[in-house]
């Protein structure tokens, strides 16, 4: 089984991932969930998420991945037959009370052991396998022979990281935003410390911030050492970011299953994805160990962009319905791409309003524009600007 | 505090002599290779300073290094171990020795505490949780706990070379030490380094000796003091319950909060 596992902060992000190629989906409720302060998902909105998700054959995975005080541990019980009843796929956890409650109560769900354990090496795999894990997310400072061993010795399914931020530190092994702020790191409320800029006695600047993972060159590798699951960071990113990183994975995973990757492939994914991400991006800890290359320094350098001018909201063979998101004009050298059709490419010709009157140009987020196009396009594709030639076949 | 109940870390061999005068029997051994944050020891020198002592293994290791673990010949003044990484308790369970779980900033509410208690002789309660926490995990715990009294926190362990990464990128000669600052969040921490890895410090000193006399003593395994980054005569007076200045008593005192609208 090879998946491809996406991030989703909201209702809307989740029908996108569902949309751009995500096998499953992981989301947090309003409590327990190691980000505190994004939107999350309500009850009523896990359920609606699961039933949706399920109706199309996507997966759902609900993180219970707070380190547990005593106060947190009220309605936890609930929460888990809760999850039970309304079906979701797994949930993602890191204290080990949370498996305990659900033995003691017969509750039936399928536990992933989050990174949050910073699982490194077999033994400890097994033991979490031990006490009822099916699922691993190792954490991110496993190398390539790390998670090779653990995937022979264990045949645990294994769930690794391969696109977006990381932790300076061990994953659970920080605590410098409770010293900082006094916002909880392991309770969701990481007020991202690492990434400050501090001074050192001498008064230079001192950065301890690592670049983004970007795992695209690797995948392949990973497929052949038994990795199931890819995940995507990021929760509270956008619906034009997630929509890109998941078509660009999508393509490159599809493409090592059938034995088609070419080198073309990974340069163009590469470029799609650190433009996306509006910063550099590494393989990290997967081969060596990361250096001062794969930091960054003076702060980190994101030049942000208007790349996404629009969401198609339905299309003729010759004219598209577009939301706008940024601005474009007549004349400006565009791409559509979306969830299953090939990527297009095309001069902006005409422009018009809903009322027929022709425009040159459209400056006004979420205003609704009728564009020609040289073909149809998908519902929900999405319009660029074109930085990069399209690479043939995706 | 009975003395008999110090856990003593130590950062110099010379100092034991002066640390066994006091009437401290307990020690315990940050083990070279697996340790990180602290002075290092191999095994001979565990060996020569013939103490009764624990070992502590605080890095998470990869497979091949709990199969070296796994093969260690230890010195018989050993007398068990604490460790960050669940795996080394498969390496050591079968080996006669008292096992304690360390796991910094997770052991934090007395089911979790009592969950790892099924495996582990004791497991180190973290420092992060307020005098009411620490207070119901004591008294509901099923086994006596290691509770931590003096320390400067180790707040952040990182796989990378933090420090050296630092000085190559603006090239600076090596220390694999470092003091940083923030100075709007008044913000203190420093930075040791070994190859393994990077552990940052508070560096600001925790003393819980006072707070924790109220706890049921009788459910403590031990009083766990760090020497490390102390003058010899600030532990003296730690251990003969005299005051030092300028510590704190961290969270212990002060809750935490984890969504923004909470902050006060």
């Amino acid at each position: 089984m090879i998946e491809l596992l996406s991030p989703a902060g909201d209702k809307e992000r989740l029908k996108f991932a569902c949309l751009y190629g995500a096998d499953a989906i992981y989301l947090g409720g309003k409590s327990f969930g190691l980000r505190a302060n994004a939107t999350n998902f309500t009850n009523e909105e896990l359920k609606s998420s699961i039933e949706y998700a399920h109706s199309i054959g996507k997966k759902v995975y609900v993180t219970v991945n707070i380190v547990f005080h005593d106060e947190d541990l009220e309605g936890l019980k609930e929460y888990l037959e809760f999850l039970s009843e309304i079906k979701a796929d797994a949930i993602i956890v890191s204290d080990p009370v949370v498996i305990e409650v659900l033995k003691e109560n017969s509750i039936d769900l399928e536990v992933h052991i989050s990174t949050q354990a910073s699982i490194l090496n077999e033994k400890a795999a097994l033991f979490y396998k031990e006490i009822g894990a099916k699922r691993i997310v190792l954490a991110r400072e496993a190398d390539r022979e790390e998670i090779k061993r653990i995937k022979e010795c264990t045949d645990l399914d294994l769930e690794c990281f391969i696109q977006g931020a990381m932790c300076t530190s061990m994953s659970g092994r920080c605590v410098l935003s409770n010293y900082a702020t006094n916002r909880d790191a392991n309770r969701g409320g990481c007020a991202q410390v690492c990434r400050w800029i501090f001074k050192d006695q001498d008064d230079h600047e001192f950065e301890m911030m690592p670049k983004d993972l970007n795992m695209i060159e690797n995948i392949e590798d990973m497929i052949n050492i038994g990795v199931n699951s890819f995940k995507i960071e990021g929760r509270m990113r956008s619906i034009y970011y997630i929509a890109t990183v998941l078509h660009t994975y999508r393509g490159i995973i599809d493409k090592c299953i059938n034995k088609e990757l070419k080198k073309e492939y990974i340069d163009y994914g590469l470029h799609i994805i650190n433009r996306v991400a509006n910063r550099e991006s590494v393989s990290q800890f997967y081969k060596v160990l990361p250096k001062s290359e794969e930091q960054y320094w003076n702060g980190r350098t994101e030049e942000s962009n208007q790349d996404f001018l629009g969401l198609v909201l339905s299309s003729t063979d010759s004219v598209a319905k577009i939301e706008v998101r940024n601005y474009f004009k007549v004349g400006d050298v565009v791409q559509i791409f979306g969830p299953s059709m090939k990527t297009i490419e095309f001069t902006i010709d005409k422009i018009t309003s809903l009322d027929k009157e022709e425009i040159s140009v459209c400056n006004h987020p979420k205003d609704i524009v009728l564009i020609q196009v040289p073909k149809k396009c998908e519902e929900m594709s999405m319009m660029r600007v074109k930085v990069f030639d399209i690479c043939d076949d995706f | 505090m009975k003395k008999d109940k110090i856990l003593l870390n130590i950062s110099k061999i010379e100092d034991l002599s002066y640390y066994l005068k006091l009437g401290i029997s307990n020690f315990l051994f940050p083990l070279k290779g697996y340790s990180m944050g602290y002075s290092e020891f191999d095994l001979e020198e565990i060996a020569n300073a013939k103490v009764r002592c624990y070992v502590l293994l605080n890095r998470l290791l990869k497979s091949e290094e709990i199969d070296e673990v796994a093969k260690l010949e230890f010195p018989e003044n050993v007398l068990g171990f604490i460790v960050e990484d669940v795996g080394i308790y498969y390496a050591l369970k079968d080996r006669n020795y008292e096992i304690f779980l360390y796991q910094n900033h997770l052991n934090n509410n007395f089911r979790t505490v009592n969950f790892w208690l099924k495996y582990f002789d004791s497991v180190v309660l973290s420092s992060d949780i307020t005098k009411e926490e620490v207070e119901s995990i004591v008294s509901k715990a099923s086994k006596p706990l290691v509770m931590k009294v003096l320390e400067y926190p180790m707040i952040m362990y990182s796989r990378r070379t933090l420090v050296s990464n630092y000085e190559h990128h603006y090239s600076l000669p090596s220390k694999k030490e470092l003091n940083i600052k923030e100075e709007k969040a008044n913000i203190d921490f420093f930075l040791k380094e070994n190859e393994y890895g990077t552990a940052v410090f508070d560096n600001h000193l925790l003393d819980l000796r006072n707070e924790v006399e109220s706890l049921n003593s009788d459910n403590i395994r031990f009083y766990y003091m760090d020497t490390h980054f102390l003058d010899k005569n600030i532990v003296f007076r730690a251990i003969e319950g005299r005051e030092l200045d300028n510590t704190t008593t961290g969270f212990f005192s002060k809750k935490t909060v984890y969504r923004i609208g909470d902050l006060k």
